[in-house]
């Protein structure tokens, strides 16, 4: 097992944990904002929905790799950024920017940031009620003691505030991903100019897939577009 | 013209504890056909005739190809023209009455040695650890029996253009030498001499980067930005993907500890 330590102890090692739970994750939040978009065919639709995704099997599964690799993008990143930190003692009087962006400098910024919404997200939405974090409405639960996903939904971003801090919330995610899912990409070693050309494409394509659909449900809440 | 400069100087190596500051100099009668390094050398003298200690700064061959000078001109690692060394600048690429603040190049793994020049000689270490071929010596082989794509060859070429400068490093805003690190193990890397050490040349060049304290690689680019010779950062992808064959898809090669030092 010497060489997988090797490897995690290494800066390229752990950036392709990086890279590969951030792979994990992009996964997560397309699927988890394309089934969001059920949200537009009615309260029905959705908590069907709802309540197929907690089957326990599921559920747990889902909730392992998600966490999981949550946690595993955290920890190397922590690693790799407290290493870096002190690479260069004393910084410059001037300095410019030539290539890199707003986007890739504040990645240990907006990380947190999603982070922070992560747990809100889940106390606001998962398990809000037992901790009186959110008042659902009544009931909470449908059949079979699931949520009823459309009306908490709903009703959290029908709130304006809540709605608000949604949407920077994925401005910060949107951020994250613009180089996230591109610098991803030459972590796992793509190195041709055409295939990294096609790449930029496609994370940009992405990222504005995820973060804009996440922020239509938002703003359709919001202004009470969908009942 | 008249250009007012704001200089590090620092007297004692930061090895032993030695702190600098900026100096503040006014220069007249800069020809613009000078270049840069030709202005401070005029500095210089002056300083010099005045009885103060002239401005450290490297230099060798002045043409652009010896990689040994280098600082930072107002935020850009040897000034602001593209794909140029220091000393291949000129003061033309200035006007009269700027001000221009000069700063070694600023990393732990590169010690200012005094004012302007640093101590690269982790690079060299970088370079001992898997920088080099092995070849039973003998006559030559027959020049057509080792071929070489025309793609390899030339991607070789790009990637043995880096002179060392250290640019790189000075730029990057985690102060990572990878564009450095990754520049030399492709060159070895993609041609036939270089094969058979391959996967552990990778791996110790990149550990010893690590092992010399400069950061990570997050993608920014800003070193390819400023590399006086262009080196692309595919080779970065490259080095990537090497050490990932090397440690997660490679059985232990001769001369692998195990323990990946
Ligand atoms: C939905 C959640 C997230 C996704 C999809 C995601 C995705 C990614 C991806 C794809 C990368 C690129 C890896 C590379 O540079 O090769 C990345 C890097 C990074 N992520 Fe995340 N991430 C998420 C959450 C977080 C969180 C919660 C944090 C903070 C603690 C974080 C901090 C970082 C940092 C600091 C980097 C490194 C950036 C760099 O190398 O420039 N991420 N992320
Ligand atoms: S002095 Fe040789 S490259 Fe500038």
């Amino acid at each position: 097992m010497n060489f997988l330590l090797s490897f995690w102890r290494s800066t390229v090692g752990a950036k392709v944990v990086v890279a590969v739970t951030g792979l994990i994750l992009l996964g997560f939040t397309l699927f988890h904002m394309i089934g969001n978009l059920q949200v537009f065919l009615g309260a029905d639709e959705m908590n069907t929905y709802g309540a197929f995704l907690h089957k326990p099997e599921i559920l747990w599964a889902g909730r392992a790799v998600v966490f999981g690799s949550i946690g595993l993008h955290i920890v190397a990143q922590a690693k790799l950024v407290a290493a870096t930190a002190i690479a260069r003692p004393t910084g410059y009087r001037k300095w410019n920017a030539k290539a890199s962006t707003i986007y890739s400098r504040t990645m240990k910024y907006t990380g947190p940031i999603i982070l922070i919404f992560f747990v809100l997200h889940l106390l606001n939405l998962t398990t809000g009620a037992e901790f009186g974090f959110y008042v659902h409405p009544e009931p909470y639960l449908q059949d079979g003691n699931v949520p009823r996903a459309f009306e908490n939904l709903t009703s959290l971003l029908g709130n304006p505030l809540w709605a608000t801090f949604y949407i920077v919330a994925n401005l910060a995610l949107a951020s994250h991903l613009w180089h996230g899912a591109f610098s991803m990409t030459k972590t796992l070693g793509l190195s041709g100019v055409r295939q990294l050309r096609l790449a930029r494409v496609i994370a940009s394509v992405f990222t504005l897939t995820v973060t804009g659909g996440n922020i239509a449900i938002t703003t359709a809440c919001v202004l009470h577009l969908v009942k | 013209m008249r250009l007012t400069l704001h200089i590090w100087r620092q007297k004692a190596p930061t090895a032993r504890g030695g702190k600098g500051d900026f100096e503040k100099y006014e220069v007249n009668d800069v020809s613009e056909h000078m270049s840069f390094l030709e202005m401070l050398d005029v500095l210089n003298e002056r300083l010099e005739t005045e009885g103060k200690d002239p401005i450290a700064f490297e230099h060798d061959c002045r043409e652009g190809i010896c990689g040994s000078c280098g600082f930072v001109i107002n935020g850009s690692a040897h000034g602001p023209v593209p794909r140029t060394t220091v000393c291949q600048l000129h003061m033309r690429s200035f006007k009269d009455g700027d001000e221009l603040v000069l700063e070694p190049w600023r990393a732990r793994a590169f010690p200012i040695l005094r004012d302007l020049i640093v101590d690269r000689s982790s690079f060299d270490r970088i370079i001992q650890a898997g920088g080099y071929v092995s070849t039973n010596t003998g006559s030559a082989p027959e020049a057509n029996s080792v071929p070489v794509t025309k793609d390899s060859a030339d991607r070789a070429m790009d990637a043995a253009a880096c002179i060392g400068c250290g640019a790189c490093v000075a730029m990057c805003p985690n102060a990572s030498a990878s564009l450095f690190t990754a520049a030399k193990v492709a060159h070895l890397n993609l041609l036939p001499q270089g094969q058979p050490e391959r996967l552990i040349r990778t791996e110790k060049m990149v550990l010893q980067m690590d092992a010399e304290g400069f950061g990570h690689c997050t993608n920014h680019g800003d070193c390819s930005a400023v590399c006086p010779k262009g080196i692309s950062v595919i080779n970065i992808a490259q080095m990537n993907r090497e050490y990932i064959e090397a440690t997660l898809f490679s059985s232990p090669r001769e001369g692998d500890t195990g323990d990946g030092a």
